[in-house]
Formats: C-alpha cells, sequence, structure tokens
C-alpha cells in the first residue's frame, strides 16, 4: 500500500497541531486516522471499544503535539505508539469477555511465510524488520506478536502458548536480542 | 543489577517497549528512563523498531461522526490555547524572573521609550531563548527582538517567530530571529491587532531562510506569550 502521506508532512502537520491549529489537526487526522483505527481495532477487536480509543488517542495527540521531536522518532511510530498505549490500557480495564481475538495473529505470525504481512507494509524501517522476523523461528516471533498486540506478559503467553514460563522469558528475550542484530543498528 | 551494561539495558528498553517488562520491575526501568536521557533515546529507539508491526494492520475506514466528537473535544478559542500552552510550559516563574533581568540589562545599555509589552519565548525546560519588547506609537507598533541564550541552530537551520492568532486559525510569520544580537520587526496594523488580542508565541525550528510554506514546518521549540503593560 503506499503511503500517501509521508513522514515529512505528518511532522509538519504535527507542528501546526501544537501551535493549536485545527486545520493542521484535522488534516493529520484524515492523513492517519484510518490507519490508526484499524491498529485500534485490530488491539481491541470491538467497535466501540477501538472508537473510544481512537477517541481519546488524538485529544491526546491534539495535547501532546508539542512533545513530539523529529529527531527522536517517525511521526507515525509516535502516534502508533499513543494508540497502542491507550488500547493496551483499556483492555487490562476490561477484558472482552469473547476472548482476544488473538487466533489470527497466531496464526499469521506463526507462518513460515510471511509475505502476506510484508505486503501491507509501505516503509523501509517496517519492511525491514519484517525481513528480520522472518529469521526468527515461528513460535519466537508468534510471541513477539502477542506480545505487542495483546499487551500479554510472560505469564499469561506462557499460558497461551502452552510453555513453561521460563521457555517463553527466553524466546522472547533471545528473539528481541536478535532483531536487533539483524536490524544491524546501534 | 548492572544497570551500566549497554546490553542489559538494551535488554530492558526492548521489554519495556514490546510492555512484557511488568510490576516492580517495570516502575524501576521508568524512573531510569526520567533520569538518563540514554535510556530514553534506547526506548525510542525499540518503539520505532516494533511500530513496524503495527504496519502489517489494514487501515479500516472509522465512521465520520468520530471526528465530530474529537472535534468538540479540542479546545477552539484563544484562550483554551494560550492555557494549554501556559500548562505545558512549567517553570513560567523562573522565566518571568529571567525574563526581569534580561530586559533590565536591556533597557539601561539602549535607552529607549518605554516598551509597551513584554515576552520571553523560553524552551520547554524553561531556558531562554528571546526577549521581545513591543512597542506602540502614533498607531504604529514594532517588536524588537534581542537573542538572550537560544540553542545556537544546526547548520542549514534557522528560527522562525510566528503569532499564534489562536481560535484554531493558522499561525502568521514574524520573520526570523537572530541567534545572537537583536532585530526590529515592524507590525503591520493587522499582526498588530492580531498580537493585542492573541498574544501567543511560538518559534519553530525552519530550513535556513524560513519555512518553504509559510506554515511552520519544523518542531516548536521555543514559546511564550505577550503581557503588554
Amino acid at each position: 500500500m503506499a503511503s500517501a502521506s509521508p513522514g515529512g508532512d505528518l511532522a509538519a502537520l504535527l507542528a501546526r497541531t501544537a501551535l493549536g491549529e485545527r486545520a493542521a489537526f484535522a488534516e493529520l487526522y484524515r492523513a492517519a486516522g484510518a490507519k490508526l483505527f484499524g491498529f485500534a481495532l485490530r488491539i481491541l477487536t470491538r467497535r466501540d471499544l477501538a472508537e473510544e480509543c481512537l477517541q481519546e488517542a488524538f485529544v491526546s495527540i491534539w495535547r501532546h503535539a508539542g512533545e513530539f521531536r523529529p529527531d527522536r522518532a517517525q511521526p507515525m511510530t509516535w502516534m502508533t505508539t499513543i494508540v497502542r498505549n491507550r488500547a493496551l490500557d483499556m483492555l487490562r480495564a476490561a477484558p472482552p469477555e469473547d476472548g482476544l481475538g488473538e487466533e489470527e495473529t497466531m496464526e499469521q505470525w506463526a507462518a513460515a511465510d510471511l509475505g502476506p504481512l510484508e505486503r501491507a507494509v509501505a516503509s523501509q524501517e517496517a519492511r525491514a524488520l519484517m525481513r528480520c522476523l522472518e529469521r526468527l523461528a515461528p513460535r519466537q516471533r508468534q510471541a513477539i506478536a502477542l506480545g505487542f498486540f495483546h499487551g500479554l506478559a510472560h505469564e499469561e503467553l506462557a499460558r497461551r502458548l502452552a510453555q513453561p514460563l521460563g521457555t517463553v522469558k527466553t524466546w522472547i528475550r533471545r528473539g528481541l536480542q536478535q532483531l536487533k542484530n539483524c536490524l544491524g543498528e546501534p | 543489577m548492572r544497570y551500566d551494561d549497554p546490553a542489559l539495558r538494551s535488554a530492558l528498553a526492548a521489554e519495556y517497549a514490546l510492555g512484557t517488562l511488568r510490576g516492580a520491575a517495570r516502575r524501576r526501568f521508568e524512573r531510569l528512563i526520567a533520569a538518563h536521557p540514554s535510556w530514553r533515546r534506547e526506548v525510542d529507539r525499540w518503539q520505532t523498531r516494533l511500530a513496524g508491526m503495527a504496519e502489517t494492520i489494514p487501515a479500516v475506514e472509522p465512521p465520520p461522526r468520530l471526528w465530530r466528537t474529537i472535534e468538540a473535544r479540542v479546545p477552539g478559542s484563544a484562550a483554551d490555547g494560550l492555557q494549554r500552552a501556559l500548562r505545558r510550559w512549567r517553570g513560567l516563574a523562573l522565566a518571568a524572573t529571567a525574563a526581569a533581568l534580561i530586559l533590565g540589562t536591556a533597557v539601561v545599555l539602549r535607552p529607549a521609550p518605554a516598551p509597551t509589552g513584554v515576552a520571553l519565548l523560553s524552551d520547554a525546560a524553561a531556558r531562554p531563548g528571546w526577549v521581545l519588547t513591543l512597542q506602540r506609537r502614533d498607531g504604529r507598533a514594532e517588536l524588537q527582538v534581542r537573542a538572550a541564550a537560544p540553542a545556537l541552530p544546526g547548520p542549514g537551520q534557522a528560527y522562525e517567530l510566528w503569532l499564534l492568532p489562536g481560535g484554531g486559525a493558522a499561525p502568521v510569520s514574524l520573520g526570523l530571529l537572530p541567534a545572537a544580537g537583536a532585530r526590529t520587526v515592524p507590525l503591520d496594523a493587522g499582526q498588530a491587532a492580531m498580537l493585542a488580542r492573541a498574544r501567543g508565541l511560538a518559534v519553530s525550528l525552519e530550513p535556513a531562510g524560513g519555512s518553504p510554506t509559510g506554515q511552520p514546518t519544523g518542531p516548536v521549540v521555543y514559546q511564550g506569550r505577550l503581557d503588554e503593560v
């Protein structure tokens, strides 16, 4: 999927939002709202909760736009982190009765071929991450994805993956270390 | 635990960003992030790495009513904007003291008509960048801008001053700011009226020569408000 709004544009919109300009804020929502809504929906699985999450996240973006630092993060990463934190807080406060909807996540991320997932990403950084994730053992990758999308702690991960706690902890720790080495950054 | 071990630091930052670092260990780590910028940067790097996973999730168009709800919760008046800015910029009392000191010096060194307004532009840590004094005379207005101690802009960068009209309106450029020394910015009647109404001022980091779009494109690094006397 081609990105309609490169990071530079989003950074400028955030800068103008920080100065209280509502038109820039509206444009930011138009540019990033659907992507962030899809992400919130993936975590929370219920539309009503995802709507509440996106609403709170954008009010937070309006209030804190002045704290965004382009030398520290990409604008989309910064906003994604706000949405994710809010969604995981909501998930912990009120876990859905009918499960987390993690089956899809588990299957996709444990598959030998990450191609379908990789085709969805636009940025170079995300492509590099997908290539590196593909080099992990499927179960290791799955554990990291469950942590990322569902905010599971080690104990919950161990239960859901039916593995000893120590094994899961090792998967995560080594998996993250391998990712870092593979991405080859400082 | 040896917190100065870079490998351990990276491992903790990774599990913090992923969310698997929990309980007392998470709280302890949060204190370390707050105290050590290098730890904060390591968390930033991990958040950037992991955020790529979110890109695999397809976009879903939210219902139109959602934007209307968000818009209704975002303040639109100039007063709201200023209160927001005031809350955000800590240490204003300290900054005011610095303004008085610097302004005192400026007035002594340069005999000039008494200013009708003064503003201190400071950064998020309340470090002063510029002192602005406003002169209104015979229906004309000008801003005297004096660099206090702004951080030096990077090569190819410049500071640009913006007037924030408030009420959700776009910022208005008042030109580039000197990194040292002083300059005078004449205000037209429209700018002077806007400044009297809104009083909010901000400085963004722009390419040398100023914003290519006529709107701020870089981060807002200094902010302040004009107090008319």
